[in-house]
């Protein structure tokens, strides 16, 4: 599947909350560099990437715990490891 | 965030090209590092850190100068921290790894410079690198002449102290290596207000070997046959290792270390039985440069090891503690840095002892020697380390690159012929 979600905050320190919250419920999820194409008005910043068969779950987790984010964005595609585009 | 942009703000940065930065980020750390499949989870620091690579860090640093303390930017493996450290003073790596600084450097160098140089001067110059904002002074030293004559143009713009690294590796140039090391003290103590003394120098010597073996556990943990990790993540916690406190770096890598020895035990690899292992030399591969790293792994290889400044170079040999007198100190850490088997070196025979010496460690199936373009050191180096591997009966493949993503077809048809060949 190519699709993929970031969870995107205000600031590291909300990202990390969340972060060890979906660790302790075993919902997979990485930390990584919020996209420029949705971050909006954010800055570079850290986000939560979470695949299409672990987000529902996820938004459980932000539900019942009152998890604090900023937004939630679904990218089509966003990782090709031989797209060959470095910094 | 916004903290970010104000904090940026006062260091004077340029935030419109900065931005142009931060677009392009996001996109090469998705590629590199999550696009990979069963990452090990002690990553996630690293992850962090690269994620808020211009926030966490430099708002560290800052917090740091509001309480008095001095940030020294360095350039090189051979500017002994300790030092630094005994006067409470803080270290941050400075090399420019990214396309996007070379531009800029090229206004003010010959375009034949190496990109790291250019990119360094770039990131200065153009003002989009905090850590190139925030350092105090930077040191430099002399291990090649381009860096020689760039820190004279970053001199103009920021307090610059260069160290004479000897050229040779007689018992007197390891003398003349310990009393530029003494100098050097005198001028960081000048700098922090802070004294060197015996104490606080064997404190911030076994501080960097602390760091020193929980980075050697990592490494040890790539030479096992079940492959725990990628080179991409190795190479990743070895480029941020150069601008991390100390002491959590040693931390973050021995919990690192841990879950790979884990890995290992239960047979958790990071790649399919069989795949050809690379070990991988030449010049240093300063963040964010994954190029030649992310090429090898998503062509059927995966890199177990790098012998280069940003790699085993780091890391190997401790440095005695036993000393009494700071004259002796000085001396253990002039030995010590002066096991460095860098190509500034003549004759540099240790480098190819240590080539063939880690192809065994990491049972690498091949060798990529790989250097950065107008980087004549290393590229006439080549020549050597090629004859030595194949006295060895070890396949080698020579290649030179720069930072532009120009030629990473071309990169790509070529490790692919090689590691096709590697899998007979």
């Amino acid at each position: 599947m190519s699709e993929r979600y970031y969870i995107l905050f205000e600031n590291y320190e909300q990202g990390l909350a969340l972060h060890d919250l979906l660790d302790e419920a075993g919902v997979m999820n990485r930390i990584a560099p919020a996209p420029s194409a949705a971050r909006g008005t954010l800055c570079c910043g850290m986000s939560l990437l979470v695949g299409p068969d672990m987000i529902d779950r996820a938004k459980e987790v932000i539900s019942r715990e009152n998890a604090v984010y900023h937004s939630i964005v679904s990218m089509e595609n966003p990782l090709q490891p031989m797209r060959d585009r470095y910094c | 965030m916004a903290d970010y942009v104000k904090m940026w703000e006062n260091l004077g940065m340029d935030l419109e090209s900065h931005d142009t930065l931060c677009q392009v980020l996001p996109v090469a750390v998705g590629d590199v590092f999550m696009s990979q499949e069963n990452r090990p989870k002690a990553m996630d620091f690293w992850d962090l850190v690269i994620s808020e690579v211009h926030g966490i860090r430099p708002a560290e640093l800052i917090e740091e100068q509001k309480k008095g303390r001095k940030v020294f930017g360095t350039f090189c493996v051979f500017v002994p921290d300790e030092v630094i450290i005994a006067a409470d003073g803080i270290v941050t790596g400075l090399c420019g790894g990214s396309q996007f600084w070379v531009p800029g450097g090229e206004a003010v160098l010959p375009k034949n410079t190496c990109p790291l140089i250019k990119a360094s001067v770039g990131a200065r110059l153009g003002r989009t690198c905090p850590f190139f904002r925030i350092a105090d002074v930077y040191v430099g030293e002399t291990t090649c002449d381009g860096k020689k004559k760039a820190y004279e143009i970053l001199g103009q713009d920021v307090p610059m102290y260069i160290m004479d690294v000897p050229q040779m590796k007689r018992p007197k140039d390891i003398v003349k290596w310990k009393e530029e090391i003494a100098d050097f003290a005198l001028k960081v103590e000048e700098i922090t207000g802070n004294k060197v003394t015996v104490e606080k120098l064997k404190d911030a010597i076994r501080i960097i070997n602390e760091k020193r073996k929980a980075m050697k556990r990592v490494y040890d943990a790539r030479r096992s046959e079940c492959l725990p990790i990628s080179g991409r993540d190795a190479l990743l916690m070895t480029q941020i290792s150069f601008f991390d406190d100390p002491e959590r770096c040693a931390k973050m890598c021995n919990r690192l270390a841990d879950e790979l020895e884990e890995r290992i035990r239960d047979g958790v690899s990071v790649v399919p039985s069989g795949t050809k292992r690379i070990l991988v030399t030449g010049t240093p591969l300063a963040v964010p440069n994954w190029k030649l790293h992310n090429i090898i792994e998503t062509s059927g290889a995966a890199v177990v090891c790098e012998e280069m400044c940003t790699g085993t170079r780091y890391f190997e040999n401790l440095v005695d503690d036993s000393g009494e007198t700071l004259d002796e100190l000085f001396m253990a850490l002039a030995e010590r840095y002066m096991k460095n088997n860098c190509a500034c070196f003549t004759p540099n025979p240790g480098r190819i002892q240590d080539i063939l010496r880690l192809a065994k460690e990491y049972k690498a199936d091949g060798v990529i020697d790989c250097s950065l373009k107008f980087c004549g050191l290393y590229d006439i180096e080549k020549k050597s380390v090629a004859e030595a591997l194949k006295a060895e009966g070890i396949p080698v493949l020579s290649l030179e690159t720069d930072y532009e993503d120009s030629d990473a077809g071309q990169l790509r048809t070529r490790i692919e012929a090689f590691v096709e060949m590697l899998n007979g």
